[in-house]
C-alpha cells in the first residue's frame, strides 16, 4: 500500500504542483483546499503524513496542529507547516507551533522530499 | 422591500493647514521697521518743534518748549530700530552705533537725576534755551525709557547660554514703565513725572512712543527667545497668547475701578483692598482653569493623533508583511514548476510530458500573478503618496462603462455571466481620468464576474444630486455587514465559501483611492444572500466645462 500524505493549501497552484512532484516520489496524496477540509480529511483518511499551509481560510495550519496533537488517535502522525513568511509570523511563533517541522516559501521540492522521507522513515 | 445595508466610505479629511509663523515672522519685523521710521518722524517733528519756538520763529511767544534732546535721542533710537532690522550687515553695524549712542546719552540724562551733571542736552543746547523760554528737561521716565531701549538695541543679538535674550527682557520692562505711565495718565495720577501738570499730554505722547519703541525691539527679532515662544503655534505660546493680554488687562482696569470708587465714595480706602484682590482672584482663576481646559483639549488632540500615527505605522507594517505574503506565494509556484518541469538533479523528474506542461503552464501563470501583483503594489503606493499625475478631462461616463464592458464581453462569456447595460441617456459630463475610471469599472466589473459566476449583472448609470452615480448590482453570495467596511482597505479579500479566488485584494483599495482623488465617494450595499451593489459617484462637471 501507497504512503499517504494529505496536503492542504488554499493556493490552487501550489496545490497542484507539490501534488504532482510528491505523486512521483511515489506518495499518495490526498488534497485539502482549506482548514476544515484538512480536518476531516485527516480524520477519515488517516494520512501517514500531514503537510499545512500556515494561512488558510477556516483553520489555521497552527490551529490544525494543536486539535492533532491533542487527539490521541491522531498525535503520532508527523505534521509539516510551510509558511510565506509574514511580519506576524515571527520564527519564535513557528517554534511555538506544535509540529514536526516547518519550511518556508518559496521552498524547494528537494527540501520538502528531505523532510518527508525523515519524517516517516523515524 | 430589499433591506440592504449601506456602507460609504468617508472621502479623506482635509487635513487643517497649520499657522504660518514664518508670515507672521515678517509681520513683525514689518512692525519694527514701521515703528522705527515712525520714531525717527516723531523725533524730526520734535525737533523741529523747539527749533521753531526757542527761535520764536512760530511767532507765539512760549514759555515752555519741548527738549531738543529727546527729538534727537528718538531719531538716534528709530535708526538704531530701523537699521538692526535690515538683513545688511553694514546697516547692522551702523544700527549698533545709533543703539550704543542712545545708551550713552540716556545715561547722561539720566545722570541729572543723580546730580552729576546738567544733562547733555543742557551742554549742546544751552545756548539755544537762554532765549527766556525754559526747556522741559526729558523726565526721568523718559531717560529710563532710553536707557531701557537704548540697552535692548545693543543687546539685541546677544543671547544666554540658556537661550535668553537680555534685550527681551529689558524691552519687556520698558514696556511695563510706560504702561505704569499711561495707566497713571488714565487715572489722572502723576506717578514718576516731575509733577507738572502740564507736561500731562506730553508724557503720554512720550509714554505712547516708548510702548511702541519697546514693542518694536520686541517684534524686531520675531524668531528668538520669548518672542520664539510667543509666536509657536503649540500649545505654550497659545497659552502665552491667552494669557498675556489679560494679565496686561486686568489689574489695569481693575486699579482704574478701584480709583473710581475711591473718587466717587463707593468704597473707601480700607474696602478697596479686598474687592479689587477678590476680583484678580475671580478672574484670574477664570483666566487659568480656561487656559487649562485649552491645554487638555490640545494634549487628548495630541493623544487622538499620537494614536492615529501609530495606527497608521503599523498599518504600513501589516502592508509590508502582507506584500512579502502575497509576493511568496506565487513565487513558490514559480520555483517549484520549473524545478519540477527541469527535472533537476535530486529533484523528482517530470515522468510525462503532460506533467512537464502543466508543471510550466502553472509557472507561467504565477509569473503573469506576480507581475499583475507588483504592477498593483506600486500603483497603490504610488496612488496613497499622491505621485500619481491624473489626466482630467471632461468626459461623458456612459462611454468609458460601455467600453469597459466590451472588453471584459471574453471574460464575462468565459464564466457565463451575462451583463445587462442600463446606461442613462442625456448624462452630465464629468471631469475625469478616462483611463483610472476605467480601471474602476473594470475592477468592479471583474469582481463581480470573479465572485458570481453564472449570474447576471447589471451595470447602471445615473445622474444623482450633482453626481453621476455608476453602480453594478451582481446576485453573488452578498457581504456581511461587518466585512463592509474592510472591503476598501488594502489586502482585505474575504475568503467567500473558504476558498482564495484569484487577485491581489488590492482592488477595490486602488479603486477607492482613484474615485476619491475625482472628489468622489465608492461604497456598497449588500446583504449576505441578496447580492451586492457596488457604486461610485463622480461629481458632475459645472455648466461652463462642459
Amino acid at each position: 500500500m501507497k504512503t499517504k500524505i494529505l496536503f492542504a493549501d488554499d493556493d490552487e497552484d501550489i496545490l497542484d504542483l507539490v501534488s504532482i512532484g510528491l505523486e512521483r516520489l511515489g506518495y499518495e496524496v490526498l488534497r485539502a483546499e482549506d482548514g476544515h477540509q484538512a480536518l476531516a480529511s485527516i480524520r477519515d483518511n488517516r494520512p501517514d503524513l500531514v503537510l499545512l499551509d500556515y494561512f488558510m481560510p477556516g483553520l489555521k495550519g497552527d490551529e490544525i496542529c494543536r486539535i492533532i496533537k491533542s487527539d490521541e488517535s491522531l498525535k503520532s502522525i508527523p505534521v509539516v507547516v510551510l509558511s510565506a513568511s509574514m511580519g506576524a509570523l515571527t520564527p519564535e511563533k513557528i517554534r511555538q507551533i506544535p509540529c514536526d517541522d516547518n519550511l518556508t516559501k518559496p521552498f524547494e521540492m528537494k527540501a520538502l522530499a528531505a523532510i518527508i522521507a525523515r519524517l516517516l522513515s523515524t | 422591500m430589499e433591506t440592504t445595508q449601506t456602507t460609504p466610505v468617508p472621502a479623506a479629511a482635509g487635513r487643517p493647514q497649520p499657522l504660518d509663523s514664518r508670515d507672521i515672522r515678517v509681520q513683525f519685523k514689518r512692525f519694527s521697521t514701521l515703528a522705527g521710521t515712525s520714531l525717527i518722524v516723531l523725533g524730526c517733528f520734535v525737533f523741529l518743534n523747539w527749533l521753531v519756538r526757542a527761535n520764536g520763529l512760530g511767532g507765539i511767544p512760549v514759555r515752555l518748549t519741548v527738549n531738543p534732546m529727546t527729538g534727537v535721542m528718538l531719531i538716534i533710537c528709530g535708526l538704531a530700530l530701523r537699521l538692526e532690522t535690515q538683513a545688511n550687515a553694514a546697516a547692522l553695524r551702523v544700527g549698533k552705533v545709533c543703539a550704543a549712542a542712545t545708551l550713552i546719552l540716556a545715561l547722561w540724562e539720566l545722570g541729572r537725576y543723580f546730580g552729576w551733571n546738567n544733562g547733555v542736552g543742557h551742554l549742546l543746547f544751552h545756548g539755544r534755551s537762554e532765549v527766556g523760554r525754559r526747556i522741559i528737561p526729558i523726565t526721568l521716565n523718559a531717560s529710563l525709557g532710553f536707557l531701557f531701549a537704548g540697552a535692548a538695541l545693543v543687546l539685541l543679538d546677544y543671547e544666554t547660554a540658556g537661550g535668553h535674550r537680555p534685550a527681551q527682557f529689558l524691552s519687556i520692562g520698558g514696556l511695563a514703565l510706560s504702561l505704569m505711565t499711561l495707566a497713571g495718565y488714565g487715572y489722572g495720577i502723576n506717578t514718576l513725572s516731575t509733577a507738572e501738570t502740564s507736561v500731562d499730554f506730553l508724557e503720554l505722547n512720550a509714554a505712547l512712543s516708548f510702548a511702541v519703541l519697546h514693542l518694536g525691539s520686541l517684534c524686531s527679532r520675531p524668531d528668538r527667545g520669548m518672542m520664539a515662544l510667543a509666536i509657536s503655534t503649540d500649545p505654550g505660546g497659545s497659552s502665552i497668547r491667552h494669557l498675556l493680554p489679560a494679565i496686561v488687562f486686568v489689574p489695569t482696569v481693575l486699579a482704574w475701578a478701584r480709583i473710581l470708587g475711591q473718587i466717587t465714595g463707593l468704597q473707601n480706602e480700607a474696602s478697596g483692598s479686598p474687592i479689587f484682590a477678590a476680583a484678580s482672584l475671580g478672574i484670574y482663576a477664570a483666566l487659568i482653569w480656561w487656559n487649562a481646559d485649552l491645554l487638555h483639549k490640545t494634549s487628548l488632540e495630541q493623544a487622538l493623533a499620537d494614536k492615529k500615527m501609530r495606527e497608521a505605522a503599523e498599518m504600513k507594517a501589516e502592508f509590508a508583511a502582507i506584500v512579502s505574503h502575497e509576493l511568496r506565494t506565487p513565487l513558490t509556484s514559480i520555483k517549484i514548476g520549473i524545478d519540477m518541469a527541469l527535472g533537476t538533479p535530486g529533484e523528482p523528474d517530470a515522468a510525462s510530458l503532460e506533467d512537464r506542461d502543466r508543471c510550466l503552464s502553472v509557472a507561467k501563470r504565477s509569473v503573469d500573478r506576480l507581475a499583475r501583483l507588483i504592477n498593483e503594489v506600486l500603483d497603490f503606493q504610488k496612488l496613497e503618496l499622491g505621485r500619481q499625475e491624473f489626466r482630467m478631462l471632461p468626459q461623458d461616463v456612459n462611454a468609458v462603462v460601455a467600453e469597459a464592458v466590451k472588453s471584459l464581453a471574453p471574460a464575462a462569456r468565459q464564466q457565463k455571466v451575462r451583463i445587462v447595460e442600463e446606461l442613462t441617456d442625456g448624462l452630465p459630463p464629468c471631469v475625469l481620468d478616462k483611463d483610472r475610471i476605467s480601471q474602476v469599472v473594470l475592477n468592479l466589473l471583474n469582481n463581480a464576474i470573479k465572485f458570481c459566476p453564472h449570474c447576471r449583472i447589471t451595470i447602471r448609470t445615473e445622474a444623482r444630486n450633482g453626481f453621476v452615480r455608476v453602480s453594478i448590482r451582481d446576485e453573488g453570495p452578498g457581504i456581511k455587514a461587518e466585512d463592509q467596511a474592510r472591503l476598501f482597505r488594502s489586502f482585505s479579500q474575504l475568503h467567500p465559501g473558504g476558498r482564495k479566488v484569484e487577485g491581489s485584494g488590492l482592488g477595490l483599495a486602488i479603486s477607492r483611492q482613484i474615485v476619491e482623488r475625482h472628489l468622489g465617494r465608492i461604497g456598497v450595499e449588500s446583504a449576505e444572500g441578496r447580492g451586492s451593489v457596488f457604486y461610485f459617484l463622480l461629481p458632475a462637471a459645472p455648466k461652463e466645462a462642459s
